[in-house]
């Protein structure tokens, strides 16, 4: 989905009066004028091939090459705010002068380039990692967090199979972003154990920004944002769908999805768009034993209408995720001879056979998101976009021991949270013919949060604002982005405290500003960026108390707690000019000052026995790491592509690692074309992914796991069947059926992970 | 441009409106908890009135240390029987957990670490499958010494099986222990 692909009208005029036979004595002429505002676009870059000419447009948007032969000629066109352009051109004798409109996409409506600007702009001057929809589809194992994975240096804290929340850089949870549909996901992002709420079978592109580069999305963002794309509804030209079935063997788990989208047939610029699906998995399987408890399901549905016309764009989106999650049931363990016993255990005495039911403990969750958004296109100084969104997020979930029977039979959930949030967001983006672009925009955000069961977390209420400014250049080739972003964060608690009902009120402001930089050159392009950010300390670091369960941990809050702040420097090179050779390398560090963890301190008493107890405390942290990818094309079917990362961190309080930092991982991947043309495409790929021991230093129970590999393997296969076109994924994961535990699960302590997995995914698409 | 303006407030007006104030949070005291163990030894011969130790922290988990925590002084070369009983005294009148614990006896198991001792405990009652829960027990003390006993209680749905390794752990606590 590429919003931020810009439409061009290019006027061509070959004009080569002057020419005669093969003389290459004849000019050419090209006018770039933007689409939208009509004007010329001046500063655009155009290389003519043969010739290996280079010429910037004037001011008048002319492009003049002379001495050209009478050929066909390819012609390249870019700038910075639109996308790039292609073109043969064939130069003849006398040629008339040619209008030629080109769309960039043949299905890109034209008050996309409002957004499209600012996105494509990001694209230019941010280094950030994509993945797009065949990605998506042959790596989609249910959740989105596995797909994530696929990106270099992204990791996912684990509960089991089905709960992963995503780390960036080291960092999760409060300080990484999710923005869905255009807007920041708000579930209860604070749980280690809570994943983000999100269809991942709706999703069709993924971006994902590192560190806190970006300040459009919020200054908590300090470890990075993920933006979830499902497919745009301003789009849709015509009524088509979308069938997507999956299986997977272990687990016994399937998935169906069904997507219709459309015009209206009197108004074609009305859009439609309705979506559901249903995901249903068994107990997971370690290669030797069942984990007792271990399925899933989960529904999710959504509606989409659209309206646009030349100058103005509405859309109203409802979405609904509705999952219900096991949790190994050999993972709820009282105290921490429990976990010692459970982590000493050969298998877990909870093991079973196969079965789809889920008892307790297990989540249930549903997350409702109603958004409406405008925009509006004005007449010479870019566009207006207003964004309104609801959000209402109900979290129960069910624990052996605490769940109590309620009078008509159902269970009583042992925590039960209803978060509402109300968002709002402005936005302005100036196009202009100016130097300096800009984008200005406010946000704000009002949350409640109740609980209805036992005391994690407090009620809250709370009220974000923010502002920001975005202002964007280019010098010759060096592409400048520069922004600044204020936000004031003020919330009320309400908790009990010795029978007595305590309300406490907290308010936080500050600043974030980033700069970025890009300086392409003859082989590569170099991204710089500097950028400081902050977050305020979160409700569960002021106020948890009680014992977590999965970890045997006794957690306090601590209310004095300060914002933390970072300051980030990341330098990357990507290459993909060279016929063979890709690489793209990046190294950051980032310094978080004041930095919220948890600290051991005295162990707490109770009946339940003596728990190691934790502390939010805060203390000066230094992250800092590698990052590579390197890819070569040996021939047209064969490619080889390696990632790795290593991360390194500090704590410059206990002169330690910081605790749960990822290990280092390297991945391979040979990709073999089997088929390619125009009718159908057959891949397969084979990959092994190494994941190293971390270190941990005594800061855990037990040890950290050993080291690991894991091979994968895949064929894709586009094609068709009696005309029908369909996209077919074939995978298996851990081909080898290998015994292995992650550092980053949560159930490393009780039980191996997931056996071998052999996936089937498959598209139709169709048209009414 | 005026309909797109109305369209636009009219939004803003539906979310801000919206906007609710908050019940209070429910009261903690109001859940299940366990919070006073009551160790009952009853001198098989009648001879000599019961003894009583007991366990009490009547705010749960954390907050202040536990209201008491007694030792156990029991008469040497002694036949007791003995039984527990759990409360949660956070409720008044305070509610009697230990009968749950019998009648789900079956998903429950008490056991015993003596330290330091010369002491035979027997568990006496059994649950619906056969297996002894340990909420009634039998203790034979030998010699005078000091020592401890640990009480344990393991939840253990559908894993019972007289293991006291496995399963969620419910009560582990320590009680000095000192034979006369």
């Amino acid at each position: 989905m590429r919003t931020f692909v810009c439409t061009l009208f290019v006027i061509t005029m070959a004009m080569n009066a002057f020419g005669q036979n093969k003389e290459c004595t004849h000019d050419l002429t090209i006018i770039v004028i933007d689409s939208d505002t009509k004007q010329p676009i001046e500063g655009v870059t155009a290389f003519i091939s043969k010739g290996a000419q280079m010429i910037h447009s004037d001011s008048n948007g002319e492009i003049h090459f002379k001495n050209l032969c009478l050929a066909l000629y390819e012609i390249e066109l870019h700038h910075l705010n639109h996308k790039p352009h292609k073109e043969s051109i064939l130069i003849t004798k006398n040629k008339q002068p040619k209008l030629v409109l080109l769309n960039c996409h043949i299905d890109t409506l034209k008050a996309i380039t409002i957004l499209g600007k600012k996105s494509n702009f990001q694209k230019e001057v941010l280094m950030l990692s994509k993945l797009k929809a065949d990605d998506l589809f042959k790596s989609q194992n249910f959740s989105i967090g596995k797909s994530l994975e696929k990106i270099n240096g992204v990791y996912n804290l684990s509960t089991g199979n089905h709960i992963q929340k995503p780390i960036i850089r080291g960092l999760y949870g409060n300080r990484v972003l999710v923005i869905h549909n255009d807007i920041r996901l708000e579930g209860q992002q604070w749980g280690s154990e809570h994943a983000p709420e999100v269809d991942a079978m709706s999703i069709k592109e993924v971006e994902l920004i590192r560190g806190a580069q970006s300040i459009e999305y919020g200054s908590d963002a300090i470890g990075g944002v993920i933006i979830l794309k499902p497919k745009s509804i301003y789009k849709i030209t015509k009524t088509n769908g979308e069938i997507i079935s999956g299986f997977n063997t272990n687990g016994k788990g399937f998935a169906q999805s069904l997507m219709i989208e459309g015009t209206l047939n009197k108004m074609k610029s009305i859009t439609w768009r309705m979506q559901g699906d249903f995901k249903k998995s068994g107990n997971t399987k370690t290669p030797d034993y069942y984990l007792k408890n271990t399925g899933m399901n989960e529904i999710n549905g959504s509606v989409a209408l659209g309206y646009q016309s030349n100058d103005f764009k509405l859309s109203i989106h409802h979405t609904f995720f509705k999952s219900k999650i096991g949790i190994f049931s050999g993972s709820h363990i009282g105290n921490i001879t429990d976990l010692y016993n459970a982590f000493h255990a050969s298998k877990p005495v909870d093991s079973s056979g196969f079965s789809y039911q889920i008892g307790m403990p297990y989540q249930s969750i549903i997350h409702q998101t109603t958004k409406a958004e405008m925009i509006y296109q004005l007449k010479k100084f870019g566009a207006i976009k207003a964004t309104f969104a609801y959000q209402k997020n109900n979290r129960d979930e069910y624990e052996k021991t605490t769940s109590t029977l309620q009078s008509d039979g159902s269970y009583k959930p042992s925590l039960s949270f209803l978060l509402n949030t109300y968002q709002f967001d402005l936005k302005f983006s100036q196009s202009t013919q100016a130097k300096w672009q800009g984008i200005f925009g406010v946000s704000n955000q009002y949350q409640t949060n109740e609980y209805f069961a036992s005391y994690l977390i407090p009620n809250y209420q709370k009220n974000n604002a923010g502002f920001y400014l975005i202002e964007k250049a280019n010098f010759h080739s060096i592409f400048i982005e520069i922004g600044a972003r204020f936000d004031l964060n003020q919330f009320a608690i309400q908790k009990w405290e010795q029978n007595n009902l305590i309300n406490r009120t907290h308010s936080y402001k500050g600043f974030a500003s980033s700069l970025s930089i890009k300086y392409p050159s003859f082989f590569f392009d170099t991204y710089l960026n500097l950028s400081t950010s902050w977050r305020a300390p979160f409700v569960n670091e002021l106020y948890s108390y009680g014992v977590h369960h999965s970890a045997a941990s006794f957690e306090i809050g601590n209310s004095s707690l300060t914002p933390e702040r970072t300051y980030q420097i990341s330098l990357g090179l990507i290459e993909k000019k060279m016929k063979q050779l890709d690489f793209e390398v990046s190294i950051y560090n980032n310094y978080i000052h004041h930095f919220i963890k948890l600290m051991p301190t005295v162990p707490v008493s109770t009946i339940k026995g003596v728990f190691p107890t934790f502390i939010y405390s805060q203390s000066d942290i230094n992250i800092y790491g590698l990052e590579w990818t390197f890819s070569y094309q040996f021939n047209q079917k064969i490619n080889w592509s390696n990632q790795g990362n290593i991360l390194k961190s500090i704590d410059f309080t206990t002169k330690n690692v910081v605790f749960g930092m990822p290990p280092a991982r390297f991945s391979s991947d040979l990709n073999y074309q089997i088929i390619k043309n125009k009718k159908q495409t057959i891949v397969a790929t084979l990959e092994g992914v190494y994941t190293m021991k971390q270190k941990s230093d005594n800061q855990d129970y037990v040890p950290p796991p050993d080291a690991y590999l894991l091979l994968n393997a895949d064929l894709f296969i586009e094609s068709n069947i009696f005309k029908i076109p369909f996209k077919m994924s074939l995978g298996v994961q851990n081909l080898l059926n290998n015994k292995y535990r992650d550092y980053l699960n949560r159930n490393r302590y009780f039980a191996n992970e997931a056996g071998r997995n052999i996936s089937i995914r498959i598209l139709f698409p169709f048209t009414i | 441009m005026k309909t797109k303006l109305i369209i636009l407030s009219c939004l803003v007006i539906f979310l801000f409106f919206h906007v609710r104030k908050n019940a209070p949070p429910p009261n903690p005291n109001e859940e299940e908890f366990i919070t006073t163990l009551q160790l009952e030894f009853i001198d098989s011969s009648g001879a000599s009135p019961s003894i009583y130790a007991l366990y009490q922290d009547k705010d749960g988990d954390g907050g202040n240390q536990p209201d008491k925590w007694d030792s156990i002084k029991l008469k040497s070369n002694t036949c007791y029987y003995m039984s527990i009983t759990l409360l949660d005294e956070t409720k008044t009148p305070s509610d009697t957990v230990s009968n749950e614990i019998i009648s789900e006896g079956h998903d429950h198991l008490f056991c015993f670490d003596v330290l330091g001792l010369n002491l035979s405990i027997n568990k006496i009652d059994l649950d619906k499958n056969g297996l002894p829960i340990g909420m009634k027990t039998k203790w034979n003390t030998g010699q005078p010494g000091n020592g401890s006993v640990q009480v344990i209680l393991k939840h253990q749905p559908d894993i019972k099986t007289g293991d006291c390794n496995i399963g969620a752990t419910d009560i582990q606590l320590t009680f000095q222990l000192r034979v006369e």
